[in-house]
């Protein structure tokens, strides 16, 4: 009975997170793999084929749980996936940027792909700093979709709230198990 | 710390920089951070515009800053010296605000302006318009790529259809210039069969298609050789084997289409950035407009010290000779209308300290000359309430202390001077000549008043006082009535004597009755020849008084001895001598001031008929010499004074009434006054003033055998 609880809760969260995670560290080697379920936003859908840039910033941020004090900062990354539509080819470029190197890239026949490419732009591995207590840790992400200027000055993002899961060296689980919403 | 305090004081202005320096750029320092903090994983150009955002912003900020500083400054300053009264606050305040105003308005009116005009501008470059151009544009690179895919595919599916029926490998060829293709091509697999080509268009291979990824029949452009191969196949016959054909666009043709893809492609992405475009405007401007103001407040509070400290310094200049201070000239580097203002006040103080000088000289040559002249001068204002005299007015006027001062006319309101205050009355002509008795202290004075009215108003009034010249003139007129009666009673009196004698000397040889009425005649006769004579005699010598022969005389030891001769006269009268035991010096006639002491003492022993006593004193008085004659006598039937020195005036009965006429010419010959005065208890005083003169002191006193009397000498 627990255990349909479970897995009911698990799908309710599920349905209205925007971003489900599946994580692997292994080997000092965290794996992620994004899945963006919130529709890109309707700007990105529209600059998609004049052949402009598009891409979703995928911002990463590992931390060691701690009981008394804040949580610890580990590391952190960026994943960016980016899409560019050539008008000449008719085919849609798409790549994976891991702090500021590409990793991966694909040519996409249709802007249907481009977009599922963004929204999912499959898995990252990132190197992590060694002597990690791996019991503790813990992933927060969110996608970025675009940065501009409040008050003429002051940084400010459009993208998904931040979503965390716990990190276990063998876990192979997303969002859905332990899903937490944060608003940053 | 007093140290500190002192070095904190003397470069206070140099420290308030060094910690708005630091300040700012802890500001800057922090503000770097965060927003390196916040960019953190940016492109580089999201990570320019955000540093170009924040440098602006911070400009921005800081020229807020430092012009509300100005500002506030300037203004809180300009308060407390407007609150303090310092001279210019006003007017610099006013200027200040005049300024800022006329400089901020338009300025920030221009900056909504052209912010508006910018953020149209921006909303109209990413318009419908432009925007719908850019896209057609892309959509035509797209058209013309399908069209060409499209005919490709239709060329693939003939040659594939003539090779199907026709399978000879010879034929490709043949069927390439039929079909116009740039390429024809037969693969098995992936292998490749055979290709035919334009080698002007496909000079080489092109690359193999990746069969496995491929559907069995389609097209597809690839970038090559700085052009774009499009390249469509088809099964033959839906064998293995596949017919490709293909064509080269031209490399002109994919550069414009590529330049209009890459202007829509640039437009989007701008499109995505469009708010950090309006806000790097909207800050370029702001910055701009701020220091457009920065400069334009400075230099106006610049222009402003500038211009008005000349002013200012002319107008201090001009409040400290108001408030009373010496007029002096302005140091101030000046230029311009400004300058000629400063040059012309300088020109005009060194203009006015001259002639200050030469009125300040001729000034002291005035009060010098109305000190010292014998005339009484009084300066009436203008509205005759206030007058000021000289001390020879002051002196005649009764109140010599007072000399040089404003007065008010009312002072003149007094008993005695009726007949001068009359004269300053409304109505009275301000020019003209009188003559007006004053009587002050028991005396009479004729002053004859000349009055001239002053061009600014006011007037002046000379006094002269003809006292001294009416009883000259009386006395001459007495001298020739006593020379004449002298010279005509004179004469016959001699022999009237000579021959009452001889009357007298035959009625001795007469007996009874008649001896003793011709000898009692004779002596009547020649008793009144005799007082005749010496009436004639005293004619004489007042009518020819021997002229003053001034000498330094010790009127000490004239009075000493002249006092001692009526020493004894009279049991019953005490003579008292008081006199300081210093030596008292004159230059005066020692016979003829004796002559008058003989008189008045005559008169005062006259005066005193039962007992009683009479006080000699002598002593000095400023520059005079003072000696009176006090006696407990009946007094004076007068103290009229014209009377009294009167000649042939007598109550006595006897005597020729020529004593105190004598008394009076000999002191007015010596320069000096007579008063009379009654004394309240009994008997009179007469009172001689003699000007005491400078007297070389004599190197053997005269009647040297005398001691000095004591301070109070009864003899």
């Amino acid at each position: 009975m627990s255990s349909w609880l479970a897995i009911l809760l698990a799908a309710a969260v599920s349905a209205s997170a925007p971003l489900t995670l599946e994580t692997e560290l292994a080997k000092g080697t965290l794996t992620v793999e994004f899945q963006l379920h919130e529709p890109l936003p309707e700007f990105l859908v529209e600059a998609l084929p004049s052949g402009a840039a598009v891409d979703v910033n995928y911002q990463v941020r590992v931390r060691s749980k701690r009981k008394v004090w804040w949580d610890k900062k580990v590391w952190k990354g960026d994943a960016t996936a980016t899409a560019l539509f050539d008008p000449v080819t008719g085919r849609f470029n798409c790549g994976l940027v891991l702090d500021g190197v590409i990793v991966s890239s694909r040519e996409v026949e249709t802007s249907d792909e481009a977009l599922a490419w963004l929204a999912n732009p499959g898995a990252v591995r990132f190197a992590m700093p060694e002597n990690l207590r791996e019991s503790s840790l813990a992933i927060r992400v969110r996608a970025v979709f675009s940065s501009s200027t409040k008050w003429l000055f002051f940084p400010d993002t459009e993208g998904t709230v931040w979503v965390e899961v716990p990190i276990t060296s063998d876990q192979v689980e997303g969002a859905e198990d332990a899903p937490d919403s944060i608003e940053d | 710390m007093t140290r500190l305090a002192e070095a904190w004081a003397r470069y206070s202005k140099e420290n308030r920089f060094l910690i708005a320096g630091f300040v700012a750029l802890l500001v800057l320092s922090t503000g770097a951070f965060y927003l390196l903090e916040r960019t953190q994983g940016a492109s580089p150009d999201e990570l320019t515009n955000r540093l170009l955002l924040f440098i602006l912003w911070y400009l921005d900020i800081s020229l807020i800053l430092i012009l509300t500083f100005i500002l506030v400054r300037n203004v809180v300053r300009l308060l407390a010296d407007r609150r303090r009264g310092i001279l210019g606050s006003r007017f610099r305040t006013k200027l200040v605000l005049t300024y800022v105003v006329l400089t901020f308005v338009p300025v920030i009116f221009i900056f909504l302006i052209a912010t508006n005009i910018l953020q149209r501008s921006i909303d109209q470059w990413f318009s419908s318009p432009v925007e719908e151009t850019l896209r057609t544009g892309t959509a035509v690179t797209v058209q013309v790529r399908e069209l060409v895919e499209q005919r490709l595919l239709r060329q693939a599916n003939t040659v594939a259809d003539e090779l199907a029926a026709d399978p000879r490998s010879n034929r490709l060829p043949a069927l390439r210039d039929l079909t116009g293709v740039d390429l024809l091509a037969m693969y098995e697999g992936p292998r490749l069969l055979q290709s035919v080509s334009d080698p002007r268009r496909i000079p080489t291979t092109p690359p193999p298609l990746q069969w496995e990824r491929l559907p069995q029949s389609g097209v597809r452009s690839n970038r090559w050789k700085g052009g774009l191969l499009v390249r469509a196949w088809t099964p033959v016959n839906g064998a293995d084997t596949v017919v490709v054909v293909g064509d080269m666009l031209p490399r002109e043709l994919l550069l414009d289409l590529e330049s209009t893809n890459a202007a829509h492609a640039t437009f989007q992405e701008m499109k995505l950035q469009r708010g950090t475009i309006t806000a790097t405007t909207i800050l370029v401007f702001l910055a701009v407009t701020l220091l457009l103001l920065f400069a334009t407040v400075w230099m106006g509070l610049f222009l402003s010290r500038r211009f008005t400290e000349p002013l200012l310094a002319v107008a201090a200049a001009t409040q400290r000779v108001a408030e009373g201070d010496q007029l002096e000239e302005v140091d101030i580097p000046a230029s311009d209308e400004v300058g000629v203002l400063v040059h012309s006040f300088n020109a005009m103080v060194r203009r006015v300290q001259a002639t200050r000088a030469e009125i300040l000289a001729s000034n002291q040559e005035m009060a010098t000359l109305l000190a010292t002249v014998p005339t009484g001068v009084l300066t009436v204002d203008r509205s005759s309430t206030r007058f000021r005299p000289n001390p020879k007015a002051a002196q005649i006027l009764g109140m010599p202390d007072r000399a040089g001062e404003w007065l008010g006319i009312d002072e003149l309101n007094r008993p005695g001077l009726e007949g001068l205050f009359d004269r300053f009355g409304p109505g009275q002509p301000r020019n003209g000549r009188w003559e007006v008795n004053i009587e002050l202290e028991g005396s009479v004075a004729s002053i004859e008043m000349r009055s001239t009215a002053l061009p600014g108003g006011g007037q002046v009034v000379t006094l002269d006082d003809l006292t001294q010249l009416l009883q000259a003139q009386r006395q001459a007129a007495w001298s020739e009535v006593a020379q004449r009666i002298a010279h005509e009673i004179k004469n016959p009196l001699t022999p009237i004597r000579l021959t009452a004698e001889r009357i007298q000397r035959r009625a001795d040889h007469l007996d009874g009755e008649m001896r003793e009425v011709l000898t009692s005649g004779c002596e009547a006769i020649i008793a009144q020849v005799t007082g005749l004579k010496e009436l004639v005699d005293a004619f004489r010598l007042y009518a020819q008084m021997p002229r003053v022969d001034p000498r330094p005389t010790s009127i000490s030891q004239l009075v000493r001895d002249t006092g001692s001769l009526y020493h004894g006269m009279r049991d019953d009268l005490e003579i008292n001598l008081e006199m300081p035991s210093e030596e008292i010096l004159a230059v005066a006639d020692p016979v003829l001031l004796r002559q008058a002491l003989v008189n008045l003492l005559d008169n005062a022993v006259a005066a005193v008929d039962a007992s009683g006593s009479i006080i000699v004193s002598l002593r000095t008085a400023g520059e005079n010499v003072i000696l009176e004659v006090e006696d407990t006598g009946s007094g004076l039937p007068t103290e009229d004074f014209e009377t009294l020195v009167q000649p042939f005036y007598s109550t006595k009965g006897r005597g020729s009434g020529m004593g105190l006429a004598l008394v009076h010419r000999i002191v007015i010959d010596h320069g000096g006054t007579l008063e009379f005065e009654n004394l309240q208890s009994r008997g009179a005083l007469i009172r001689i003033t003699l000007p005491q003169a400078t007297v070389e002191p004599f190197s053997e006193p005269p009647h040297s055998d005398v001691p000095n009397a004591p301070g109070n000498a009864s003899v």
